[in-house]
């Protein structure tokens, strides 16, 4: 059973977001899809202990989801049933670079319509995509769960109702959506930040959504920051703590450091960095203080040593000196505010990793 | 000459409405609709989802602006509807957009609501 239930686990991790935003495209009802989609689980871990577990897992949760949505429709006699019936039972892979190649980014594009009160476009990504609890959501946002709660089940009803489009934003309109899609995407990423091997860990998630997303808009550097962060960062997963402690960057056993992460290769980039604005500014916060004294006086970032590119990404830096900082919102928010970090970042990344 | 009825209502009373309470709220309409085609004054009705799920657009100052939730009346007034027919809120705010109130004031989108219960 235990085996059961880990496999199941498995595949909720893994597939979770994708069957949902399929589901939901299909009745825009992005509640009914999650409970079918939970449903499906439960039915899951009641069968699968007698039947095995089934050699394409995601298609049988997909078919089960499919038919407790129909079911729920004609319950309720609303929606037109004949919607869900043309829904695949596996989940394919879309080559054309025109269409979004992953059905996560296009719900996330959705949940950042401008139709959707704007305070809760990354939560609701956060929580409906990437498969985040609203309590962790919360303390993330420090917002009380129970409101967050209510605003995110307003937005549903909201998508619903209004019948917000499903269909992806024209290329146009991404950019306008775009800061409220990587702030999910690095809130995916700083959520988990210090889950180690073997548990949750959405930050390969996070890079791999980065990375999708710098293939659809090759002009954005933000989103080539963003993805060489987290590649950086990641890169560091099995050196950041010893005993349950975090060690400062320059105490860390840089052989051990992942280098295919640090080789990582982006997609080519149009983007001419130096005219890149930040989205905002804002006056430095106390993290944001933080982490630029921890930079100035960690060696690593004061030498012109061999690791250049990891000097650049201070903001996990502030994280491992100020372990109690949670929010998500600070980090990210520290590194748009600094244009020019993130500027060099980006320039630094394109020389590093030669790209295909 | 014709004439167009605005109507309100307090949402917290539609909240504990029970479906009985719903299936007969429709018969009152149904019945008061056919009145008014019987009587060859009928023209359109609808019924529109609550406020909190509204969408204001407005492209004052040349810059097209859309967000969540109802207009909050300051100055401007309501002043005339359309009502269109189209997939989905996008195809909608194409429209609202275009609309040519939408140049000076602002236009509230609401879905209809027939049909959804």
């Amino acid at each position: 059973m235990n085996d059961i239930g880990a496999r199941a686990a498995d595949v909720a991790r893994a597939s979770y977001g994708r069957l949902l935003a399929l589901l939901a495209a299909r009745s825009r009802d992005i509640s009914l899809a999650e409970e079918a989609l939970a449903d499906a689980f439960r039915l899951a871990l009641e069968h699968w202990p007698q039947t095995g577990v089934p050699d394409n897992p995601e298609a049988w949760l997909m078919a089960t989801a499919k038919n407790r949505s129909i079911d729920a429709l004609r319950r309720i006699s609303r929606a037109p049933v004949e919607t869900y019936e043309e829904l695949p039972d596996v989940i394919e892979e879309v080559d054309d670079p025109q269409t979004i190649p992953d059905r996560r980014l296009a719900l996330m594009f959705v949940c950042a319509h401008p139709a959707i009160d704007a305070g809760v476009h990354t939560p609701l990504m956060l929580q409906v995509v990437l498969g985040f609890e609203a309590a962790d959501i919360g303390r993330a946002f420090l917002v009380s769960p129970a409101a967050l709660q209510q605003r995110l089940v307003r937005a549903k009803r909201k998508i619903k109702d209004a019948r917000i489009s499903f269909q992806l934003p024209e290329r146009s309109d991404m950019p306008e959506r775009l800061a409220a899609v990587l702030e999910a995407i690095y809130g995916a990423y700083a959520l988990d930040w210090l889950v180690q091997d073997g548990e949750r860990d959405m930050s390969n998630e996070a890079l791999y959504l980065a990375r999708l997303l710098a293939q659809l808009l090759p002009n954005e550097p933000e989103i080539f920051g963003l993805a060489a962060l987290i590649a950086i960062a990641n890169a560091r997963m099995h050196t950041r703590l010893r005993n349950g402690a975090l060690i400062p960057l320059h105490e860390q056993d840089h052989a051990q450091w992942n280098s295919m992460l640090l080789k990582v290769q982006l997609p080519s980039s149009n983007s001419d960095v130096s005219s890149w604005k930040p989205p905002f500014s804002r006056p430095m916060s106390r993290a944001s203080r933080i982490e630029l004294q921890t930079g100035r006086k960690s060696s690593c970032c004061r030498k012109r040593s061999a690791c250049s590119i990891q000097r650049q990404a201070r903001t996990p830096i502030a994280l491992q000196r100020c372990p109690k900082s949670k929010g998500l919102r600070l980090p990210y928010r520290n590194l748009r505010s600094s244009r020019r970090r993130l500027k060099h970042l980006s320039s630094r990344w394109k020389q590093h990793a030669p790209l295909s | 000459m014709r004439y167009t009825f605005l109507l309100y209502s307090d949402p917290s009373a539609a909240a504990n409405m029970t479906p009985e309470d719903w299936a007969r709220e429709k018969e009152v309409y149904g019945a008061y609709i056919g009145a008014l085609q019987q009587a060859g004054v009928f023209v359109d009705t609808d019924w529109l989802h609550p406020v909190e799920t509204a969408t204001t657009l407005t492209m004052e100052n040349g810059k097209r602006r859309v967000q969540d939730g109802p207009f909050a009346a300051t100055r401007e007034t309501l002043g005339g509807y359309f009502v269109i027919d189209v997939p989905d809120l996008d195809a909608a705010l194409a429209w609202a957009e275009k609309c040519p109130a939408a140049q000076y004031g602002k236009v509230e989108v609401r879905a209809s609501a027939m049909g959804s219960i």
